[in-house]
């Protein structure tokens, strides 16, 4: 019984053999073995003493903002990749803004320039060279070659021009320096108007039985573009001589047409015989423009 | 001071990387593993072998440190493992303090002198932890670890019953062998 009284009391702490245990010297650890173990400690966390603990948000936080970056990029990439796929037809929306532009400022000046072309005209017909020079630019600008008429033709205008008419040439030829690709509003009020159409229609009509019907149109069409094609400091793509041809082409009636181009009309008309047709387009055209000067070619009687 | 931060909070905090953490816990249980090796060890730079082994295992088992248990019992265990590994190793059943071996250190010449002692009181304090240290020699070695695990790591019986694998009960009468062997051979002392 005193055994497990003592044993009891031991557990407590409160013997005699706990006192004396205690008074055992402690044993001496060398300092060698601390560094030892604490090194060995640090290098195992990859910390030095005294150093701050590791952030353990910092992985998952670079994961996060990566995963982030990934989504925008590619979210984004498809407008990328269409803004880039399109230069050509952005150039091409700006092409075309820029003409509208001109073209706005230009058919104002063209009526102006108009009556002096005219006069012009009728002092000086076209001469069949340039004609034949501007088929075979527009031959070549088919081909794919690029067509540079402005030269030649206002070479050969410039030597024909009396001295009267160069101030409606040079009016004429101003604005054309900056322009890039003209469009078929743009050569129309310039190019072909009034009488100066009756002298070109002399030399048109022996064209016209050596080339055929589609050549004619296509001279027609030249014609009418020549001057501005004397515009023209750029070479032409094939698009432009299609929108040259294609009013000319197309066989409706239509009442948007501008002048010179219903003149043409009127004028195939009465060449294929349709004088009742033709006449009624000639006196609507009257009546639509009746300041509007008509080749005698036209007159149907 | 102990009741700053719990041993299992910093060991977590060192499993996390707090390598600072570790500090606090080697500098709070240095002592008493390093007396416990030593006092089943013949050799001290055995103990100081094992004693950096026990330290080195702790530092790479720390990820799977569990803060449910002790960590002085999982401090402790680990101890016992590898003391058992070093007693099969060198078939070291018996531990003696006994130096003829310039290489072990007696506990008794670790005892400071206190010069404010009369020399009648210092033989017989010498003498008592003398035979303290004699009695502790010649116990076996289970009820001898269980004592030093009871007075060098502070264990209660159901931990040391879980450091060296054996029940509450047995792990109890141990101890109490070995503190009736060690109260017989101070008798007439304390």
């Amino acid at each position: 019984m005193s055994q497990d009284k003592e044993f009891n009391q031991y557990l407590k702490g409160n013997s005699a053999l706990t006192q004396v245990y205690a008074e055992l010297p402690d044993a001496a650890l060398p300092a060698h073995l601390d560094a030892a173990i604490l090194a060995e400690a640090h290098r195992a966390v990859n910390a030095r003493p005294g150093a701050k603990p590791k952030r353990r948000w910092t992985i998952p936080l670079g994961m996060v903002a990566t995963l982030f970056v990934a989504v925008m990029a590619g979210l984004e990439l498809p407008h990328m990749l269409k803004d880039a796929a399109s230069p050509q037809q952005q150039q091409e929306e700006k092409m075309a803004a820029l003409m509208d532009t001109r073209i706005a400022g230009q058919s104002s000046d063209a009526r102006e320039t108009d009556k002096s072309i005219q006069e012009n005209a009728r002092a000086r017909p076209l001469a069949k060279s340039e004609i034949i020079r501007a088929e075979a630019a527009m031959k070549s600008s088919e081909a794919g070659v690029p067509v540079r008429m402005n030269a030649a033709v206002v070479e050969t205008t410039q030597k024909s021009e009396v001295s009267e008419s160069r101030t409606s040439s040079n009016a004429l030829m101003a604005p054309a320096a900056p322009m890039a690709a003209p469009v078929p509003q743009a050569a129309k009020p310039m190019g072909f108007s009034g009488s100066g159409y009756i002298a070109q229609d002399k030399v048109l009509s022996k064209e016209k039985k050596a080339s055929g019907h589609v050549q004619d149109r296509l001279s027609d069409v030249l014609e009418q573009s020549a001057p501005a094609a004397a515009m023209m400091d750029a070479p032409q793509p094939l698009q432009l001589k299609r929108a040259l041809v294609q009013p000319v082409l197309d066989e409706a009636v239509d009442e948007n047409l501008l002048p010179d181009e219903w003149l043409i009309r009127i004028k195939r008309l009465k060449e294929e015989g349709k004088r009742d047709e033709a006449r009624k387009e000639l006196a609507a055209f009257k009546k639509r423009y009746p300041d509007r000067p008509i080749p005698v070619t036209l007159e149907i009687k | 001071m102990r009741d700053e931060v719990a041993d299992e909070q910093l060991m977590e905090r060192y499993r996390d990387g707090d390598a600072g953490a570790f500090d606090v816990l080697y500098h709070r249980h240095k002592g008493g593993l390093f007396r416990y090796l030593l006092r089943q060890c013949k050799y001290q730079s055995v103990a100081e072998e094992l004693f950096q082994d026990v330290w080195s295992n702790i530092i790479r088992s720390r990820e799977r440190y569990q803060p449910s248990a002790k960590f002085s019992t999982f401090l402790y265990q680990v101890a016992h493992n590898r003391l058992v590994d070093h007693i099969r190793q060198r078939h070291e059943l018996a531990i003696s303090l006994d130096t003829e071996d310039e290489d072990s250190n007696s506990m008794l010449d670790l005892i400071p002198a206190d010069a404010g002692d009369q020399p009648e009181v210092m033989v017989e304090r010498k003498r008592l932890i003398e035979t303290l240290v004699e009695g502790i020699n010649g116990l076996p070695a289970l009820q001898r670890e269980t004592l030093l695990l009871r007075e060098e790591a502070g264990l209660s019986l159901e931990e040391i019953a879980e450091v060296t694998g054996v029940t509450p009960e047995t792990a109890k009468s141990r101890l109490r062998y070995a503190v009736a062997k060690l109260r017989e051979g101070l008798r007439g002392l304390v």
